[in-house]
């Protein structure tokens, strides 16, 4: 099954236990069989055991081949569970007499490595199964072997595999906590990135509208065009060709600067006073720059026209790429530039600014107009890797918090669980039961410090030491304090228990610390058998099998814990490039459908405008085309404005719609009284027309009021000179937009009234 | 003869000059400007002591002087407020404080006669930007106008034209007026206690805007607050 948006986590974290499972399988069957005949004694036989080994050496390669290779549980699980269930039958025929009522056996490791390992890969309901399973074949193998004995070890095997599976559930949550987590995280992402591109396509559209089609339509508006203009058709052809741009399905990507800058500065009379550096630059900042370019020389061209334009383009030490506009014009004062003037604010600043770059006018009155566009070079670490450590790190600590949890409850579990039972149970027998309790109570103290220690993230190397000391010293305490004859039984708590609080202690340290603290353990107990002189070939075996059991455990939980951190990364890899397939795809495509509708919306509305302006069908000096240009021009900055973060939108863009009449020489006077409710963009449009088309018609005077109240927006114009067209206000309103009209003499009142 | 007098109270000396050529506009010459100064001095001091209407510039040398507007109001003195200043807050305050009428900078050169001959008579006049004022005012404690009256001084406030409201509302162009008169008496009945709004409300009375047993005691905004 392929990982999706949504398993990550738990399918990387599934992966990590199969290779647990298949470790402990291994290792705990090489070192069974190594037990099996070093520790070989009567009732075992050497037939049996022989047969026994092979097959279970044959079957754990055949459990790790199989694993592997489904990536899951289902029948390499039963498959296992089957053997040990068979060697836990044949139990009475395949250890020592010794070991038989104990926990010391090859049979018995063998069979707690399949309860332990079962609930790693396979579901719950089954984990539980071969914790049944498996312990009462043993069970009934004891039964078989020794009659009057109680089956202590086969409850011990039910409890390690009840344990485990319930640890799993915890860990098992984490994971798929993770991956909730990844998901709304992702969600959130790609919503910001749809919006981001949308918003910056958007912005870029307008700037290349705004420097052409909406320059041409407010020229013509304002009567600055005559009849048999040359330069207008050739303007109006451009135009014509911008508006097709918009439809393109991808803006052109230049190779690097020259190929950006070279067709913006060809057949315009500006000097390049040195060659182009040819360094590669991303295609939104290769068309931002030309953009800002083109912006800036046609204002040099506009305000500065006789004079000298020189542009330089150049790559600054510290990778930065720079391009300077200068002129030796006239000049203006920047101070003076109101703000409803888009050129310099949008075109120039507002492009390199939308790619982290940064536009500088400096001029002053006789001193000529210098333009420095500036680009910081590549974007220092991307946005990419930086997200997908973030999911990685936010991944790891799900993992780790469920780990740290499971690793407070064995530890606590365990040490309550079984180690004060058999404690009190064997109160009698211990050679100083008092320096028994005591480490009893040593270790759970360390226990308690420890585990708020591992909650808290403190691994401070100093005190973790004087735990794990503290932890060793009790437990040999507890072992010592073991009669001879109980040493290596169920007695012997201490013995298996210590390594556990060693886990607790060491779980966040370097895992060489652990294996020397279970080094030392071992040695102990060890030093305490040989002591007792109980370790003879059998005893040898034994303290090998306890030794192993319990340190592979140990050892591959705090593996397990290192190794969850990588797969957390890998998780998150996978998670990010998945994301941004997805990104991508969603972008792609409310960009084309932005797109469209942008490019619908403005073709319909001033392509035939400019077609009759570019074959010579309108004239430029007509006033019914002045007026139908000053509608159109007032439109698209309406369209414009309504890109714009501002406090109060609709006066923002009736200020817009007033910009136009501004240019025609009109003076137009705005009120506003009372407050303006929020209004979404539709009913701001159906608000603006009718008074757009009045403002079109202005002569003179304008005089444009607006009234706000929490249920009620009205915007009125009143002007002078109707304008050659009716215009026809009714088509303006909405479904919640009222529009009246009333003309007398030479005025006309327009109100658009919305309620809510 | 003019039949009404007015003492001018602006800091700067232009506008002096702009009041003279608005009042000598006036074909009939029915105002007559007997006084002009920088302080309020000059409005209680002879000639402008006597003067009918006192025209207040409510920026004096840098200083908003709303209460100035208070101490003629108590004195029974006509005041026409005048300012740059025409947020809502300041309109409404001058008009709580017993002006007479509140005209926008830009609104000075049309309405000013118009304004300070109603003055003169303890009549009401309210001037565009004042009338889309209160047609927007959403304050709880505000008068209760009435729908009409709402949507007259609305449209006045945008056509600058009684009988362009008249056409589009459908009445006759003396409806508006009364219509935009009562709205403006509302407010002075809401207003504080002082002897112009006695003088308005008993004009009002008189011609009929207001009922006597409508009028009411005035009960500060921060005592119904509290």
């Amino acid at each position: 099954m392929p990982a999706t948006g949504s398993r990550v986590a738990r399918t990387a974290f599934a992966r990590l236990m199969v290779r647990c499972a298949v470790g402990l399988r291994i290792g705990s069957a090489v070192a069974a069989g190594i037990a099996a005949f070093a520790g070989l004694a009567p009732p075992a036989t050497v037939v049996a055991v022989a047969a026994a080994v092979t097959v279970t050496t044959v079957w754990s390669a055949a459990y790790a081949v199989l694993l592997l290779r489904r990536r899951g549980g289902g029948w390499p699980v039963l498959g296992d569970a089957a053997v040990a269930a068979v060697l836990g039958l044949a139990v009475g025929k395949l250890v020592p007499a010794a070991v038989l009522t104990d926990t010391t056996g090859w049979v018995f490791l063998y069979a707690s490595t399949t309860v332990i390992i079962s609930p790693l890969v396979a579901r719950t309901l089954v984990g539980l199964a071969v914790s049944v399973a498996v312990p009462a074949a043993y069970a009934a193998g004891l039964a078989l072997a020794t009659a009057a004995e109680p089956p202590g070890g086969a409850l011990l095997l039910f409890v390690q595999g009840a344990l485990v599976t319930a640890l799993m559930t915890v860990l098992r949550r984490a994971a798929a906590a993770a991956d909730g987590a990844v998901l709304q995280q992702e969600a959130t992402e790609r919503q910001a990135a749809v919006l981001a591109a949308r918003r910056a396509e958007e912005r870029e559209h307008y700037r290349l509208l705004h420097d052409s089609v909406s320059a041409t339509l407010t020229v013509v508006a304002a009567g600055g065009i005559d009849t048999g203009s040359a330069s207008l058709p050739a303007q109006a052809h451009r135009d014509l060709a911008v508006i097709e741009r918009l439809n393109a399905p991808d803006q052109p990507a230049g190779p690097d600067l020259p190929g950006w800058l070279r067709p913006v500065v060809d057949g315009r009379p500006v000097t390049v006073d040195a060659p182009i550096p040819a360094v590669p630059v991303p295609a939104a900042v290769g068309a931002a720059l030309a953009g800002a370019t083109t912006e800036a020389l046609t204002n040099a061209a506009r305000h500065a026209a006789p004079a000298r334009v020189q542009l330089h383009a150049a790559v600054e030490p510290d990778g930065a790429v720079t391009v300077l506009v200068a002129d030796d014009g006239p000049g203006f004062d920047p101070a003076a530039v109101p703000d409803s003037r888009r050129g310099v604010r949008e075109s120039v600043v507002g492009r390199m600014r939308a790619v982290q770059g940064d536009a500088t006018v400096s001029s002053r009155p006789g001193g000529g107009t210098r333009v420095l566009l500036r680009w910081p070079g590549r974007p220092d670490g991307g946005d990419d890797p930086a997200a997908g450590a973030g999911l990685g790190e936010m991944i790891a600590t799900r993992y780790r918090r469920g780990l740290d949890l499971v690793v407070i409850l064995l530890v606590g579990v365990w040490h309550v669980g079984n180690d004060l039972l058999v404690l009190l149970a064997n109160r009698g027998d211990y050679r100083w039961p008092v320096a028994e309790v005591l480490s009893w109570l040593a270790l759970a103290a360390i226990g308690a410090v420890a585990g708020i220690r591992l909650w808290q993230g403190r691994t401070g190397r100093t005190v973790t030491w004087l735990l794990a000391g503290g932890a060793l010293a009790a437990g040999a305490v507890g072992i010592a304090a073991v009669p001879a004859d109980l040493l290596l039984s169920s007695a012997d708590w201490a013995w298996g228990s210590t390594g556990w609080f060693g886990v607790l202690v060491l779980l966040r340290r370097p895992p060489r610390e652990l294996g020397t603290f279970l080094a030392i353990n071992a040695a102990v107990a060890v030093g305490v058998l040989a002591d007792a002189g109980a370790l003879d070939r059998i005893g040898l075996a034994r303290a090998a099998t306890t030794i192993y059991g319990t340190a592979a455990l140990q050892l591959t939980l705090l593996l397990a814990a290192r190794a969850l951190a990588a797969t957390a990364q890998r998780a998150a890899a996978v998670a990010e490039a998945e994301s941004a397939v997805r990104r991508r795809r969603q972008v792609a495509e409310r960009l084309h459908a932005d797109r469209r509708q942008r490019y619908r919306t403005v073709r319909d509305a001033v392509a035939p405008l400019l077609a009759g302006l570019a074959d010579g069908t309108l004239d430029p000096a007509d006033r019914e085309v002045r007026h139908r240009c000053a509608v159109e021009a007032g439109r698209l900055r309406r369209l414009f404005a309504e890109t714009d973060d501002v406090a109060d939108p609709l006066l923002h863009e009736l200020r817009a719609c007033s910009y136009i009449a501004d240019q025609r020489g009109v003076a137009v006077d705005l009120q506003l009284t009372g407050r303006l409710p929020a209004l979404d963009r539709d009913v701001r449009r159906a608000l603006t027309e009718a008074p757009l088309l009045a403002l079109a018609g202005a002569e003179r005077r304008a005089r444009v009021t607006v009234l706000g109240r929490s249920d009620e927006v009205a915007v009125s114009v009143l002007v002078d000179g109707p304008g050659p067209a009716p215009a026809d206000p009714a088509g303006t309103a909405s479904s919640t937009v009222m529009v009246s009209m009333l003309e007398e003499d030479d005025r006309r009142w327009v109100e658009a009234r919305w309620r809510r | 003869m003019a039949e009404v007098t007015v003492v001018l109270v602006d800091d700067h000396p232009v506008v002096h000059d702009g009041v003279r050529a608005w009042l000598e506009q006036d074909p009939q010459r029915r105002v007559e400007l007997v006084a002009a100064g920088d302080d309020v001095e000059v409005a209680w001091t002879a000639p402008g002591l006597t003067a009918d209407v006192v025209l207040l510039d409510l920026n004096l040398h840098g200083t908003m002087v709303v209460p100035e507007v208070s101490r003629f109001a108590e004195a029974g003195r006509r005041v026409v407020v005048y300012s740059e200043h025409s947020d809502d807050a300041t309109v409404l305050a001058v008009m709580e404080r017993g002006a007479y009428a509140f005209l926008a900078k830009q609104e000075a050169r049309d309405h000013c006669v118009a304004t300070i001959l109603a003055a003169a008579t303890d009549r009401p006049y309210v001037a565009p930007l004042a009338a889309g004022t209160m047609a927007a005012d959403e304050r709880p404690d505000r008068p209760a106008l009435s729908d009409r009256e709402r949507t007259a001084l609305l449209l006045w406030f945008q056509s600058m034209s009684k009988a362009a409201v008249a056409t589009r509302m459908g009445i006759a162009e003396t409806t508006v007026r009364q219509y935009i008169q009562r709205a403006r008496i509302k407010y002075a009945n809401a207003g504080r206690p002082a002897a112009t709004r006695t003088q308005l409300l008993a004009r009002a009375i008189q011609d009929g805007l207001i009922r006597a047993d409508e009028v009411t005691e005035y009960a500060s905004r921060a005592s119904r607050t509290t």
